[in-house]
């Protein structure tokens, strides 16, 4: 007999169901919300506090704004690029080509960036990007994209259910999706939403490493419910370690430094004084793409020349307080409030932190569909724009193009599935039997404990530097954890209680670590972040697949799925072994 | 090198609790842990049902606004080394309801945020531009703009506010902020709109420039004078009316 009745739950029933109140969430749920279309959003924080004001740097588009030899040709060259050619070309294309159109839409909505002096949109040089291409204000890009999105979302009609946790994603017996199980935390009663679409965007898993950038919803809730509902997951390997995050004191380990202060002329040194990206990477120096930047701090702290608490020297004094000032407001109060240091005076400690997470939901490049009828994904929790390494700048775009596909995606979807689908009320109470369980073990493990002893050996085993043997025997911790989170138990009732909520998100967790060693152990190269040090080199034999997990039955299956080829008008853009921005200037100069 | 510390916390659970009470925590903090830092220890360590929002850690996402030592803050940007030898009280923010523990119900504020309808107020009339729309705004127009936009939803300011303690109509300063920064934008054309909201003696009319909202908003906002630059606005427009007529 389960302990609650279907029959008394409070139940919403939506058209599309977003869940995830972020960039994407919002982006997505204004794009979807059409009059007659009853759109929900669904948070797990309040509305407003979503990882993505976290973003700090800028969003990059193809405005050419600065240099106006950039142009959607380049922006693609450099994603893919930068991630290896495990990207999906197509995902890439559409965003390379929209993300301009989203950006000015965004400013359309509100927005307000910083300005060139003749007023318009200006654009800050970030790594591995070959033009100046982040637009943004100040170094809070992030949280000014969600406050717009936000206000926009309000002019609206769509409902926003805050702080929610869902607990389970519900299908109905032909495996569309109809719903989610879920409960306030503020109350923690059970609310059933029914919906004929889902929109995933639930943002990534950084909270599974020790030293993380992530704020503490980053727990990858959205991907797991998917993958546990039968989504294909894909290159769950590629973990970004963003080269500098704060390093001391503890207690704000990890924290971004954003790389706008490498963009605005910031420069990294070890403890010998010696500018050492100069040795690593020549030609783009301190922006050089993250996966290098990061490795070769992780390599200089390991050859000795580290900094006293193990990490790189990052100097900007040379640009002078007041420039400093103007530029990365956020990041002088940040050292000064957080660390007692005034940046604009003296150089600082950084060292790489788990920043994001470039596999997820393996998406369809138009709609943003899941091969779960139904089930759409965007920004974060999706997996296809990045490849093996995210570009700075790209994340922000991304929820932004992708967002608004996976609205319209959704809304065609339903428009095409007139009727609500069923949901299984037997599988609604074992559910909620499961959610409730944990206040009846008695010397339950404690989940915060859990979660940390989840980090040690993610950190350990699965983080910046990886090889074989060492996966395998985190592999093997892992399932040993698996097994003990089986009993995890909370004291205290089911009102605002944080020990309840974090049973689920260490179960999330767990669940996605799995996925990041298999799909780390099956990949035998080095490609971007994935580092291998058994398998030092990339591959192009192991480059041309893509590694898909799914449930099979109670096992994970894992397959090599091929990367898709580009066609001969993208790909001939690599043929000239410059940007196709840079070619284009090069020739007009050649022709005066 | 970690010191021991105290801290006594404002304790609730309306299920369990007839009323609030205190409940003492003794952990080691190092040199320069913020007072989340803390919290989060005592939460993983000794008690996991303990209650607060918190999530960047930052700063950034205004979610651990709190009352801290007698004066709200944000728990992420406040140092317990700061907080001087005794013991480190924690209770929720003021003037909005609590809900368990440090965790206040937020549905007031949400209410009259809403009200003052903040979202950019498109012209209708103007076409919508087929290349960029410039801005150019003078420059302490814009930083005046760019400061107004800088809110992290904190709730500090209402909090802080001693109209809002004593008159629960008021629309509250943080409200208020968010008018300003739309209409300081020069896109906004919601003006007509907003005034009929914004003039009424719960309005802005009912700031009593006490500053507190000035001086605890941990962005540094310059809210009272943004207020009363919203109230300038609104005579202004009253005698422009007057002049035509």
């Amino acid at each position: 007999m389960a302990s609650e009745q279907v029959a008394t739950l409070e139940s919403h029933q939506y058209d599309v169901l977003v869940i995830g109140s972020g960039g994407a969430g919002l982006r997505a749920a204004v794009q979807a919300a059409v009059p007659g279309v009853k759109v929900g959003i669904i948070g797990k924080s309040l509305l407003g506090k979503a990882h993505t004001v976290m973003a700090e740097g800028g969003v990059a588009a193809s405005l050419g704004n600065l240099d106006p030899w950039d142009g959607w040709e380049t922006h693609f060259y450099d994603t893919m690029r930068s991630g290896h050619f495990i990207n999906n070309y197509r995902i890439v294309e559409l965003f390379a080509k929209e993300a301009a159109q989203r950006v000015l839409e965004l400013e359309e909505w509100g927005a307000v960036f910083d300005r060139t002096p003749e007023g318009k949109i200006m654009q800050r040089p970030f790594g591995a990007h070959t033009f100046r291409r982040l637009a943004h204000i100040g170094d809070r890009t992030g949280m000014e994209l969600l406050r717009t999105l936000q206000y926009k979302a309000i002019s609206q009609d769509i409902t926003v259910h805050q702080e929610v946790t869902i607990t389970k994603l519900l299908l109905d017996s032909d495996g569309r999706i109809a719903g989610a199980l879920a409960y306030y935390r503020s109350t923690g009663k059970f609310v059933l939403f029914r919906a004929k679409a889902i929109v995933l965007a639930t943002g990534g898993w950084g909270k599974i490493y020790k030293v993380t950038s992530n704020s503490w919803e980053s727990t990858g809730d959205g991907a797991s419910l998917a993958f546990r509902a039968g989504a294909e997951l894909m290159d769950m390997e590629m973990v970004q370690f963003h080269p500098t995050g704060m390093v001391w004191p503890p207690g704000v380990r990890g924290l971004l430094v954003t790389e706008g202060v490498r963009g605005e002329g910031g420069l990294l040194y070890n403890s010998e004084g010696e500018r050492f990206m100069l040795k690593y990477d020549p030609e783009r120096k301190e922006l050089s793409s993250r996966d290098v930047v990061a490795r070769s701090i992780f390599k200089e702290v390991q050859a000795g020349r580290g900094t006293p608490h193990g990490g790189a020297w990052l100097d900007i004094t040379h640009k002078g307080p007041e420039f400093i000032k103007r530029k990365l407001p956020g990041m002088y109060e940040q050292y000064l409030t957080l660390a007692d240091v005034d940046i604009t005076k003296e150089k600082f400690e950084v060292a790489p932190t788990c920043h994001y997470t470039m596999g997820g939901v393996r998406v369809e490049a138009e709609s943003c569909a899941t091969n779960i009828p139904g089930l759409f994904a965007a920004g974060e929790v999706a997996c296809g724009l990045h490849g093996a390494n995210r570009l700075g700048g790209n994340s922000l775009a991304d929820l932004l193009v992708f967002g608004r596909r996976a609205g319209d995606g959704a809304l065609a979807y339903v428009q095409e599935h007139g009727s609500l689908p069923q949901v299984s009320e037997s599988e609604v109470e074992q559910e909620m039997d499961r959610v409730l369980s944990p206040f009846s073990v008695t010397d339950g493990e404690n989940p915060y404990l859990l979660h940390e002893q989840l980090q040690e050996i993610m950190s350990g085993h699965a983080g910046i530097v990886r090889d074989g043997p060492m996966l395998e025997e985190g592999l093997a911790k892992l399932m040993d954890l698996k097994v003990r989170a089986q009993n995890m138990g909370v004291t205290g009732s089911r009102v605002y209680n944080p020990g309840w909520h974090a049973v689920f998100e260490v179960q999330s967790m767990l669940t996605l670590a799995e996925l990041i060693i298999r799909g780390a152990l099956a990949r035998k190269e080095s490609r971007g972040a994935h580092w291998r040090t058994d398998y030092p080199d990339e591959l192009p034999e192991v480059g041309q697949w893509n590694y898909v997990q799914d449930l099979d039955g109670d096992a994970v299956r894992i397959r090599e799925v091929a990367v898709p080829v580009m066609p001969p008008e993208l790909s001939q853009l690599f043929d000239r072994g410059v940007a196709p921005g840079v070619y284009a200037s090069q020739q007009q100069a050649k022709e005066k | 090198m970690a010191v021991s510390r105290t801290f006594r916390i404002f304790r609730y659970d309306p299920v369990k609790d007839p009323a609030p009470y205190w409940s003492l925590f003794t952990v080691n903090v190092e040199q320069g842990d913020s007072v989340l830092t803390g919290l989060m220890k005592i939460r993983e360590e000794l008690d996991g049902s303990l209650a607060f929002r918190a999530s960047c850690r930052s700063g950034i996402c205004g979610s651990d606004g709190m009352v801290i030592n007698g004066r709200s803050r944000l728990a992420c940007k406040t140092q317990v080394d700061d907080m001087g030898h005794g013991e480190v009280v924690i209770e929720p923010l003021r003037n909005l309801p609590y809900l368990k523990d440090l965790v206040v119900d937020q549905t007031p504020f949400w209410d009259k945020f809403e009200s003052v309808m903040p979202w950019l107020h498109e012209s209708t009339t103007e076409p919508v531009p087929e290349t960029e729309r410039r801005m150019t705004l003078a420059e302490d127009a814009f930083d005046d703009l760019s400061k107004a936009s800088d809110c992290i939803f904190c709730q500090i300011c209402y909090a802080e506010c001693p109209v809002n303690g004593l008159d629960r109509a008021f629309i509250g300063p943080q409200a208020l902020i968010k008018a300003f920064r739309f209409e300081a934008d020069p896109r906004d054309v919601g003006t007509n709109e907003r005034v009929p909201i914004l003039d009424q003696p719960d309005g802005v009319w009912r700031c009593r420039t006490t500053f507190n909202c000035t001086v605890s908003c941990p962005k540094g906002i310059p809210i009272t004078k943004d207020i009363q630059s919203l109230k300038r606005e609104m005579v202004g427009t009253y005698f422009h009316a007057r002049q035509e007529v």
